[in-house]
């Protein structure tokens, strides 16, 4: 008995550890952004905020360039989810229901194209935007962000779509529905949680861009945030750390409170796709 | 040749747009990096390419920072991927015993970090390793010694940033994979007098390894192509000690200007990764059992 107590305690323990160690530094970016200066570049550091201010908040919204890192990301994010949406939900359909000679090769190609290093990639799509003048375009960086996330969507897609069962398609064609319609109207519906967990998984892959927003813009008034974050607040030697936290709480908001409410079917997605098969 | 079948033009149409989409931006992009490795090709003067008798190449592999690199590249990955296994794997036991209340609430707060974006938690991480006022200096009283800026350290500062954000998916991956572990084989397992060592070694290790082959594989390529956290936090640096791949292929074709030694080294990476790759879905697959 008192052998199971320990055990439990421990296991409480190290839990409890583990999660403090890992949400503090969320914490503490929090806490930073709400700090003024003196009291950032205090020792021993405040870990309760003792004067809190909106300052820095206040300073990042009127400096003219953060809003338009933020309008730029939500424009590539949201383009960037619908396309990906349309593509993979139009690519997994096919690949759930037809068998065709070399379908599984093209299956694994899609898959196999998540390895290719995007740096490699990116001196190639470098040379080409440039000569098709693509650089600096919303167009270059939604083709780029939706490049990563579509293989990893049909995937997981296409796992929602075989639960599926083949006789609702066979009902629908007999009673006279067109084969397009049976997708939009009868088989899409049922995959809704299947959408929202792969629009979440590329509004998330694009929402954190860095790579692309760093090379394939150089026009402060194109970039996105997180490149538009490192070339803007962080400096050389000297960094307002106060306002740099507020522009990171910024840019992490939108995912964390996407996550606190949809975070089921945004773990369902992630999940679906490596334990099936 | 074979049956005739009629071409079906609906499933076609469904595949085409995706298709074309990746052969625009993938394959073709694939296609012009060899070929532009081959060539003498400047970012500064992008009009004047001569084919360079295999100078690139030739470059890349004389080039000793080259090997270095690849070699902090490895350390990187083996540190990241290793310690991210074993504490996702720790924390995943724990949260899947059944004992243990408020599992959900426990998950849901270890989670958060994945959604934190890359570039903060790069900016996040050098606020709590600035050598002034940061929290982990002040903790371990270090002085004003600086973690990411010394060469001995350096690395592991940008290894612990990247095991905090990536640990999250880890976890919720091996997570899933142990609940589908059969409890009835357990079951069984302790009527015959398995000790819980023995039922972990032979029951749950076994039923796990799929999901363990696609996380760890995935963590590794992943990882491998690692860029903010090296970009914003250290720059590569001090004296290139934090100079991974993507950072020295980046260097090369845009702070250097030489793309097509950039291309070069580009397939070099591409071309070991598909090696990998293989050999080690071919390993791991031997030591999967179906049910």
């Amino acid at each position: 008995m008192k052998k199971k107590t320990w055990r439990s305690i421990l296991k409480y323990a190290s839990i409890t550890a583990i999660t403090i160690c890992f949400v503090f530094p969320i914490y503490w970016m929090l806490l930073t952004s709400i700090k003024p200066n003196e009291a950032i570049l205090k020792l021993p550091p405040q870990f309760v905020p003792v004067t809190a201010t909106m300052d820095n908040y206040r300073g990042i919204l009127t400096d003219g360039k953060f809003l338009i890192f933020y309008r730029n990301n939500v424009i590539v994010s949201g383009v960037t989810t619908l396309v990906t949406l349309i593509l993979a939900v139009l690519a997994a359909y096919s690949f759930s229901r037809y068998r065709f000679k070399g379908s599984r090769f093209v299956m694994m190609l899609f898959l196999s194209t998540q390895m290719f290093p995007a740096m490699t990639l990116l001196i190639a799509l470098y040379n080409m935007y440039f000569r098709l003048g693509l650089l600096n375009t919303y167009t270059a960086l939604v083709l780029a962000c939706s490049t990563n996330a579509l293989p990893m969507s049909v995937w997981i897609l296409k796992g929602f779509f075989d639960t599926i069962s083949k006789s609702l398609e066979e009902a629908a064609y007999i009673d006279g529905c067109s084969k397009g319609r049976t997708l939009i109207q009868v088989i899409l519906p049922l995959v809704k949680p299947g959408i929202l967990a792969v629009g979440l998984y590329s509004f998330l892959i694009s929402w954190e861009d860095f790579l692309w927003g760093l090379t394939l813009v150089n026009k402060t008034g194109m970039r996105t945030l997180a490149s538009g974050i490192a070339m803007t607040y962080l400096g050389e030697y000297n960094y307002d750390w106060g306002r740099v936290m507020a522009a990171a709480v910024g840019a992490a908001v939108p995912i964390l409170i996407i996550f606190i409410f949809l975070q089921k079917y945004m773990i369902a997605g992630l999940t679906a796709g490596a334990v099936k098969e | 040749m074979g049956t005739k079948k009629k071409v079906n033009w609906f499933m076609v149409m469904l595949l085409v747009p995706a298709v074309a989409m990746l052969t625009v931006t993938i394959i073709i992009p694939v296609f012009v990096v060899i070929g532009m490795s081959f060539y003498h090709y400047n970012l500064l003067d992008m009009n004047n390419i001569t084919w360079n008798n295999f100078a690139n190449y030739r470059a890349v592999f004389k080039d000793a920072e080259f090997i270095r690199t690849f070699g902090r590249t490895l350390i990187y990955v083996c540190g990241t991927v290793v310690s991210q296994f074993f504490i996702g794997l720790g924390v995943a036991l724990l949260l899947n015993s059944r004992s243990l209340k408020g599992r959900k609430l426990f998950r849901s707060l270890l989670f958060l970090p994945w959604t934190i974006p890359s570039l903060v938690v790069a900016v996040t991480w050098m606020f709590i390793f600035q050598p002034q006022y940061g929290i982990v200096n002040y903790l371990l009283n270090l002085g004003d010694y600086s973690v990411l800026g010394s060469p001995k350290t350096a690395m592991v500062g940008v290894v612990i940033s990247a095991v905090w954000k990536q640990m999250p998916l880890m976890m919720i991956m091996l997570l899933s994979g142990l609940q589908t572990v059969p409890e009835d084989l357990k079951e069984a397992a302790e009527i015959d007098g398995a000790t819980g060592l023995q039922k972990f070694l032979c029951i749950t290790v076994p039923c796990i390894m799929p999901v363990v082959k696609t996380v760890t594989l995935t963590s590794i390529v992943s990882n491998f192509q690692m860029f903010v956290l090296f970009f914003t936090m250290t720059g590569g640096g001090p004296v290139r000690a934090t100079t991974t791949l993507p950072l020295y292929t980046y260097e090369t074709a845009f702070s250097g200007f030489n793309l097509g030694k950039g291309a070069a080294i580009g397939v070099c990476w591409l071309v070991f990764l598909m090696i990998f790759s293989t050999i080690y879905n071919k390993v791991l697959s031997a030591k999967e059992v179906e049910y």
